[in-house]
């Protein structure tokens, strides 16, 4: 509410100076209004939103940039909000956004779901987190280098994603919670050319969230 | 010979389904829910809670004085804040095929959404409706507030 009070003079102030030709940007009260703000991701890198409709769109790529948009109307002027501004407006929502899920990789030897002797070690550890962070669930996700077929990595894949769960299932993990997947060679940590064998591609991943 | 044709029929249907229809039941779980806040699920309404999870087509609704968290399936994270309610319209999560689809939309409130592995893999199967427009993504985060008409 504070921001649209805020900006109501600046707004006043642009009718003053554009006159009629911008009349038509005036919400009427009987509409809807939306907030847009686009924020840092949280490793501070910034992307960007598109925000349309039937009036047209506006894009979004700064860092806490803004926009108002009723139905009839998309603005092409942003503004960029104060970290204040956006506490104000978004306080307990940004409360509530859940953490990060928590990512392990474990490596496999070439061709096998055979888990190099460093990731084994780190099966324990896994356990211990997905204890801390319960309620939680858990995807373990096989990949595949793209050596051989698109099929048959996907199969291998699966095998070494149910290996890791068979794995944690046998240490004590909730059996629940566990959900198993592959997406072949498809997502690679190192993208490569077709029939490369990759090493960090060969991997499960697992996901606490 | 009929009863064959019904059996064959059934099992062409049950090959031609996805098999994320059985695999992908629930969509992501609830996490720091604080208030009072429910999912509608068909018809039925579910107390928020932490650790609840969430299916596509649900809707979720905070009160007054409430707030809560979803993390998806794909790590994607969507937030409401107090008076807000948004629907999971269309969820898909199949890297493997190379299907992606992820349709919210805020009906009313305030709503933070941070991209996950869809919106990495495939950012243009990303949506996010409000009252007002669309939202297309492009790796990253957002919020959104929307003010009801008066």
């Amino acid at each position: 509410m504070h921001i649209f009070s805020r900006l109501l003079p600046a707004f006043f102030i642009t009718v003053l100076l554009f006159g009629c030709a911008d009349q038509k940007i005036k919400p009427s009260p009987a509409e809807g209004k939306d907030l847009f703000v686009l924020l840092p991701d949280q490793n501070g890198k910034v992307g960007e939103i598109t925000i349309s409709n039937k009036a047209g769109s506006t894009t979004l790529s700064e860092a806490n940039e803004s926009a108002q948009v009723t139905s009839n109307n998309i603005t092409t002027r942003t503004e960029i909000l104060s970290d204040r501004d956006i506490q104000e407006n978004f306080h307990d929502t940004l409360q509530a956004i859940p953490g990060t899920a928590d990512q392990y990789i474990l490596f496999f030897s070439s061709g096998t779901i055979k888990l190099t002797r460093e990731s084994q070690k780190q099966l324990p550890l896994i356990l211990k987190r997905i204890k801390e962070r319960l309620p939680c669930e858990i995807s373990i996700i096989g990949h595949s280098d793209t050596e051989a077929g698109s099929e048959y990595n996907l199969s291998l894949a699966l095998k070494r994603a149910i290996h890791v769960k068979d794995k944690l299932l046998s240490i004590g993990a909730p059996r629940k919670l566990l959900e198993v997947s592959s997406h072949g060679e498809n997502d690679p940590m190192i993208p490569t050319k077709d029939d490369v064998a990759e090493p960090q591609n060969r991997r499960v991943e697992i996901f606490i969230r | 010979m009929l009863r064959k044709k019904i059996i064959l029929s059934l099992l062409a249907v049950l090959l031609i389904m996805p098999p994320a229809a059985f695999a992908q039941e629930f969509v992501g779980g609830l996490r720091k829910v604080t208030g009072s806040g429910t999912i509608i699920r068909g018809g039925q309404q579910i107390i928020a809670k932490d650790g609840i999870r969430i299916k596509m087509g649900d809707k979720l609704i905070t009160g007054p004085n409430g707030a809560l968290g979803v993390i998806f399936t794909d790590n994607t994270r969507i937030s409401l804040g107090s008076d807000s309610e948004i629907k999971i319209d269309d969820y898909i999560f199949q890297p493997d095929q190379g299907t992606f689809s992820f349709l919210t939309e805020l009906v009313q409130g305030t709503a933070s959404y941070i991209s996950g592995t869809i919106g990495k893999l495939s950012p243009k199967s990303v949506r996010f409706k409000t009252p007002t427009a669309v939202v297309g993504v492009r790796g990253t985060s957002f919020l959104v507030k929307a003010t009801p008409k008066k």
